[in-house]
């Protein structure tokens, strides 16, 4: 356990020492941070439009409550037309009299954006107050005769012949957060499995290799490795956390931040959903971070290092395509490979969001998955012992097979 | 003790040891000697448990070493290598705590080590900033610091300067007296007959020679007479009795003897005339029987 925990550490610090590392980290922040500043920027250079307006006085003082436009009162519509010379305002607007069936709305073409659409949904509805009132009817009536008719959506999935109600569930969102998080695992186990596999190339090219397993076991620095690497992804995680964590408490004091929460309906997407993102994105970055692990450990020297990843980021490439498919229906293939360990951990989430499995199916995926990890990390750190002491420039393959009759030779 | 028993590795067809046997005590030191290809690193990863034999048991003070905990292994491989982008005390305390130190304990002696081996840099020098000399130094110190009480030592003196080879030769002798097993190859004779108690030769895998350096070179018996400016020429030292080969370099003159017993009679011819400037009759040099028993056949 100590020496597990010094080559966790060993991996630990190096990384945290390591610009490449600091990079993974800080830039989706930083991409985040433009992002923000860019609206921020467009939203203080946003000014709403401000139009004359030349009307009764009814409408007039309608009108003066709107903030986007803004209206500003005019006597007449030579008054306004002298403002809109002197840039003072960008359009003007005439209304004849209250219940006019047409106004007229002159823009400056250099000012800002004045939306027509707007100004005749306000125009309209004051139109409506007016006739209602003209007519005698109450504003309860005239309310009741508004009401817009109410839609109930009931969704249900077709299972064995039967009708069942789906859960209240979003599918669109779940769908998009599905492959928002493939997407996220994709960036994540392409930047862990190259630091992984590139720690163990340059450990094998320097050939400090020897020197540590003749005091540690490779299966100890094998788990080692992992463990650093896991702490890792934890504390970019947790950070991240933090970080999110502060963003929602400050989310008041943060207008934009504020709308752009509002725009997710968070009621929907559930527990469960949450569960299972979580679970296969584990089972996922760790399943690529060993397999990257054992890819590194066939090739000789750092140079190789990518040559080592390119298995992995094949294998995640047809996950992630795969998982974008799934809304165009799931047919058998995809259906079998979201079972499959590798690729489950991108499809299955991506088929829980729209629908086309229940949780059942789900903890089948997680299973197999769980079950085929402890497999696989077992089976990769033995192999892990056998390729650290095997050294080959004719390729992944060639060194694979060496590696073989290594592992024979060490039974 | 270290006691490696009957030991064989197979590679496919081909055996890369072959039933090798050798025990090493305390304070012993045992040079491991052969061409390249013998099977010394093959030898070396056994006993690391980096590779098991197929035959054969390898046990250290009686229980086989592969069951055991490692912290008591020392070893410096053939080809070196070290994190370049840590400093000398990172490394260092990496290899110190992997072997068993606490921190503590590594700081408080690393000071010394980088005195004792002459190291020019400071603790907190990156490796990649030193001398490749002062590299192998810091990885010498990484294998020694923590007293290892079996040291493995694969082609220690190769890329070695004299100052350095003496620096490791010292450091060497140094865990001798604390009672360390230990146990290097090296192509060097030189070094080998100066530092060995006892050695180990290796060829195709399978044991030629064994014994003390003394003990070996008894065996071949006294057939080697080095002249200093005998008053002879070379063609008459060639046609003298027992006489097989005569080597000149400058005024210096090697004879191989088919008997040793012919020294007495070619000493006596060779100084009838008076005074020379040398005359050494000896066993062949370590260089010479290496040289002899890899241009043996194959038994």
């Amino acid at each position: 356990m100590r020496k597990l925990n010094l080559i966790a550490k060993m991996v630990f610090r190096k990384n945290m020492h390591s610009f490449s590392w600091w990079s993974l980290v800080l830039m989706p922040l930083i991409a985040l941070a433009i992002i923000g500043g860019i609206s921020w920027y467009m939203d203080q250079t946003n000014q709403p439009a401000q139009v004359a307006v030349a009307a009764p006085a009814a409408v007039r003082a309608s009108l003066k409550h709107s903030s986007d436009p803004k209206f500003q009162p005019v006597t007449s519509a030579a008054a306004g037309q002298k403002l809109l010379k002197a840039s003072k305002v960008d359009g003007l607007l005439t209304v004849a009299q209250a219940t006019s069936p047409s106004v007229k709305l002159v823009v400056r073409d250099d000012g800002e954006t004045v939306d027509p659409a707007t100004i005749k949904t306000m125009l309209t509805a004051l139109n409506t107050q007016a006739v209602a009132k003209s007519l005698g009817l109450s504003q309860a009536a005239l309310a009741q005769m508004l009401r817009p008719t109410q839609v109930t959506v009931k969704t249900v999935t077709v299972s064995d012949g039967q009708l069942k109600a789906a859960a209240n569930k979003s599918e669109g969102l779940k769908s998009i957060l599905a492959l928002a998080v493939g997407f996220l695992m994709y960036l994540f186990l392409m930047s862990y499995g190259s630091i992984v596999a590139q720690e163990i190339a340059t450990e094998k090219g320097s050939r400090i290799e020897e020197s540590i397993l003749a005091a540690i076991k490779a299966q100890t620095q094998f788990y080692g490795k992992l463990l650093g690497i896991a702490e890792l992804v934890g504390v970019q995680l947790g950070a991240y956390a933090v970080l999110g964590g502060g963003a929602w408490l400050l989310r008041r004091h943060w207008p934009a931040l504020n709308d752009l929460l509002r725009l997710v309906d968070w009621q929907q997407i559930g527990w469960s959903f949450v569960l299972v993102m979580i679970g296969f994105f584990v089972l996922g970055i760790l399943s690529y971070t060993i397999l990257a692990a054992l890819c590194g450990s066939l090739v000789s020297n750092q140079e190789q290092a990518g040559m080592a990843m390119q298995p992995v980021l094949y294998l995640a490439m047809i996950g992630y395509f795969a998982a974008l498919m799934v809304s165009n229906g799931a047919g058998p293939v995809i259906n079998v490979m979201s079972y499959l360990p590798f690729l489950s951990p991108m499809i299955m989430p991506a088929r829980f969001g729209v629908d086309q499995v229940g949780l059942l199916q789900v903890g089948i995926a997680l299973a197999i998955n769980l079950v085929f990890l402890l497999g696989f990390s077992i089976f990769a750190a033995r192999a892990y012992r056998a390729n650290v002491l095997v050294y080959s420039d004719s390729g992944i393959l060639a060194a694979f097979k060496k590696s073989r009759s290594v592992a024979k030779a060490q039974r | 003790m270290l006691e490696v028993a009957g030991v064989t590795k197979r590679f496919g067809d081909q055996t890369a040891v072959d039933e090798v046997s050798f025990t090493i005590a305390p304070g012993e030191i045992l040079g491991l000697i052969g061409q390249n290809g013998a099977g010394k690193t093959t030898t070396f990863r056994m006993i690391l448990d980096l590779l098991q034999p197929d035959a054969g048991r390898i046990s250290w003070q009686g229980q086989p070493l592969a069951q055991l905990n490692r912290d008591f292994i020392g070893y410096l491989p053939e080809e070196r290598g070290l994190y370049p982008k840590l400093t000398i005390e990172e490394q260092v305390q990496f290899f110190g705590q992997l072997h068993g130190m606490t921190a503590k304990d590594v700081d408080a002696q690393l000071d010394d080590w980088l005195h004792r081996f002459e190291v020019k840099g400071k603790r907190k020098d990156k490796i990649k900033d030193l001398s490749k000399g002062n590299q192998q130094k810091v990885q010498l110190i990484a294998a020694l610091i923590a007293m290892p009480k079996l040291l493995i030592l694969d082609e220690p003196f190769s890329g070695l300067d004299p100052v350095n080879a003496s620096l490791l030769e010292a450091g060497v002798r140094l865990l001798q007296k604390s009672g360390a097993a230990i146990i290097f190859s090296s192509h060097d004779m030189r070094n080998v007959e100066s530092l060995s108690d006892r050695l180990v030769m290796l060829k195709n895998g399978r044991e030629v020679l064994t014994g003390t350096v003394a003990e070996i070179r008894a065996q071949y018996g006294r057939v080697r007479i080095h002249l200093d400016e005998p008053a002879l020429s070379k063609a008459e030292l060639a046609a003298l009795p027992g006489v097989a080969q005569v080597t000149q370099t400058g005024s210096h003159f090697e004879l191989a003897l088919t008997d040793e017993t012919a020294g007495q009679a070619i000493f006596d011819r060779v100084t009838a005339g008076g005074y020379i400037a040398g005359f050494r009759q000896q066993a062949p040099s370590l260089d010479e029987i290496f040289r002899m028993k890899v241009g043996e056949p194959d038994a």
